[in-house]
């Protein structure tokens, strides 16, 4: 009988056992944050640790709203986040991560902040894809790509019969750009973030061509399962993008013009 | 005192945050989405010779459960109107045919995120000038509105013409034989989306007619458990990754006929001019 109650014990105090994350939150007026820096979402300087960004000042101004205290308790990576915030370690993945079925198995998230596009980008001048990239499809036109990385699987996806000019896996992605640039290639796939990093100090060298090919939100990730928890951040999310909050962000950080796709207004314009 | 400690025991496990939801546990487990689904066509249909699934919806379910790593279970074929009983008892994970939104049928079920927009039409003969000039005239208890039994055109016509006589006609019937009762003079109208009534009036010229615009758009998606978010969510963000890249226009033109028959869900986004610093 003692060791039936002393397992129970154990189990029930187990982290498995805890109340919820919204729960623990409300409890302790604290959100945890876990983080990947990935400017402007999340830049850490490397020197002295300070943090800024975009999902960082949104996510302060959310502890703000809710009278919660933010603390940005660990770094995290791409490939763990998710087993982080299983296992507690923090309450949130408070800085940008893309939107995708993969992730929606093991997790769940808040209304996106904003959107990346992906999209073509060819050389300064080259109007051959100007109505469009359906002709891209043919091994007479070549795609940059970096091995693994989002524009290989869109060539092989969309374009599989275009010659590909494969990147060694650890270029910069801005290196794709430059091949296209150079001639090397004639169309590359790019994060239109990237394209105009790229052109601020390459100015006039590529342009963008084609529709957005791929769209990912950008939203916080959380535990599976914790919809209490991700209805209150999305009330706070939708009062933030209904503000001027977000485009005093993209001026602080300097993020070039056409960069991220806003959410559309939930409303019409009086005509 | 064993069994009353173990009851205690067992009577908290689903507080565990282990316990994302019911529906989402059991998939999970099982790697598979245990489909219930009704046929139209061309939302999903089967091949007369070979019984293989094919349509809107069953290219959509494959790929979404491509992209989530599980597999599809095409589990059991149901009626319109009996869709729902069978996700309240458990016989499948979610409804996997395109379905319109609609008041009465929230109360049992969830929806997905839109896949696309069905705009839904009265359809009268075609040299009946009666419902030309105001389609509303036919909110009147002199006319008879045909429908199929539990399918979106009966739910739409007691809503927006609630005072017409609504006549239902069993709900495994195809739906051309309504439309042939509209031709015969046996009704008055019924509610019919493009492409029913486009394949119709190819196959019978001149017979009949949609009358003004549509009466109503419905949001059209998948069906899901209405007490499982977890499930739900997944299940939306794949939609919303299916639209946002592209493979959902990619799989309606595939098998749409005609262009205007599902309408496109909007972008989420604002025109680019808005987004960023202007230099």
């Amino acid at each position: 009988m003692k060791k039936i109650l002393f397992v129970l014990m154990l189990i029930t105090a187990s982290p498995a056992f805890a109340a919820g994350v919204y729960d623990r939150v409300m409890d302790s007026g604290t959100i945890r944050c876990g983080y990947i820096p990935y400017p402007p979402a999340m830049i850490v300087d490397p020197n002295t640790g300070e943090k800024s960004g975009i999902f960082y000042d949104v996510m302060n101004e959310i502890g703000k709203r809710l009278s919660l205290k933010v603390e940005w308790v660990q770094e995290s990576g791409w490939g763990t986040f998710i087993n982080d915030l299983k296992s507690d370690r923090f309450d949130l993945m408070c800085s940008a991560i893309w939107t995708n079925s993969a992730r929606a198995r093991e997790a769940d998230h808040t209304e996106p902040l904003y959107y990346s596009a992906i999209t073509g980008w060819v050389k300064a001048g080259d109007s051959r894809f100007d109505s469009g990239l359906k002709m891209l499809n043919d091994p007479q036109y070549s795609i940059a790509t970096i091995d693994g990385e989002t524009a290989a699987t869109i060539a092989k996806t969309d374009f599989p019969q275009a010659t590909l000019v494969s990147l060694p896996e650890l270029s910069a992605v801005s290196d794709m750009a430059l091949s296209v640039s150079t001639g090397k290639a004639d169309i590359t796939f790019l994060e239109n973030y990237i394209a105009q990093g790229f052109l601020k100090t390459n100015p006039g060298t590529i342009k963008q061509a084609g529709e957005v090919l791929r769209l990912y939100g950008n939203a916080i990730y959380m535990k599976k399962g914790e919809h209490d928890l991700r209805l209150m951040i999305d009330d706070v999310i939708g009062e933030i993008l209904n503000s001027g909050f977000l485009p005093e962000l993209f001026e602080k950080y300097e993020v070039p013009e056409h960069s991220y796709l806003i959410p559309a207004k939930p409303y019409e314009t009086a005509p | 005192m064993k069994k009353i400690l173990l009851i205690l025991f067992l009577s908290i496990l689903p507080l565990s945050p282990a316990f994302a939801g019911k529906v989402y546990d059991r998939v999970m487990e099982s790697g598979t989405i245990r489909c219930g689904y009704a046929m139209w066509t061309p939302i999903l249909y089967a091949e007369p010779n070979t019984g293989e699934l094919k349509g809107i919806f069953h290219d959509l379910m494959e790929e979404a459960g491509k992209r989530l790593g599980l597999k599809i279970e095409w589990a059991e074929e149901t009626g319109w109107g009996t869709l729902v009983e069978g996700m309240a008892t458990d016989r499948y994970d979610m409804l996997c045919t395109g379905l319109y939104h609609s008041t009465g049928r929230a109360k049992i079920i969830g929806f997905g995120l839109p896949v696309f927009y069905s705009p839904l039409h009265v359809a009268a003969k075609k040299e009946d000038m009666r419902f030309d000039r105001d389609v509303t005239a036919l909110n009147n208890p002199a006319f008879k509105i045909v429908v199929l039994e539990g399918e979106i055109s009966s739910i739409a016509a007691r809503q927006i013409f609630p005072k017409a006589e609504t006549a239902a006609m069993p709900q495994m019937q195809d739906y051309a034989l309504i439309l042939k009762e509209i031709e015969t003079g046996k009704g008055d109208a019924t509610l019919v989306e493009v492409e029913t009534f486009k394949n119709y009036d190819a196959a019978n010229p001149d017979k009949l007619k949609l009358v003004g615009g549509p009466v109503s758009i419905f949001p059209t998606s998948v069906g899901l458990p209405r007490d499982d978010m977890a499930f739900g969510n997944m299940i939306n963000t794949a939609i919303e990754e299916l639209t946002n890249d592209g493979t959902i226009d990619r799989i309606l033109k595939k098998h749409e006929k005609y262009p205007e028959a599902f309408l496109r869900v909007a972008k989420p986004y604002d025109a680019p001019e808005r987004s960023g610093k202007k230099d």
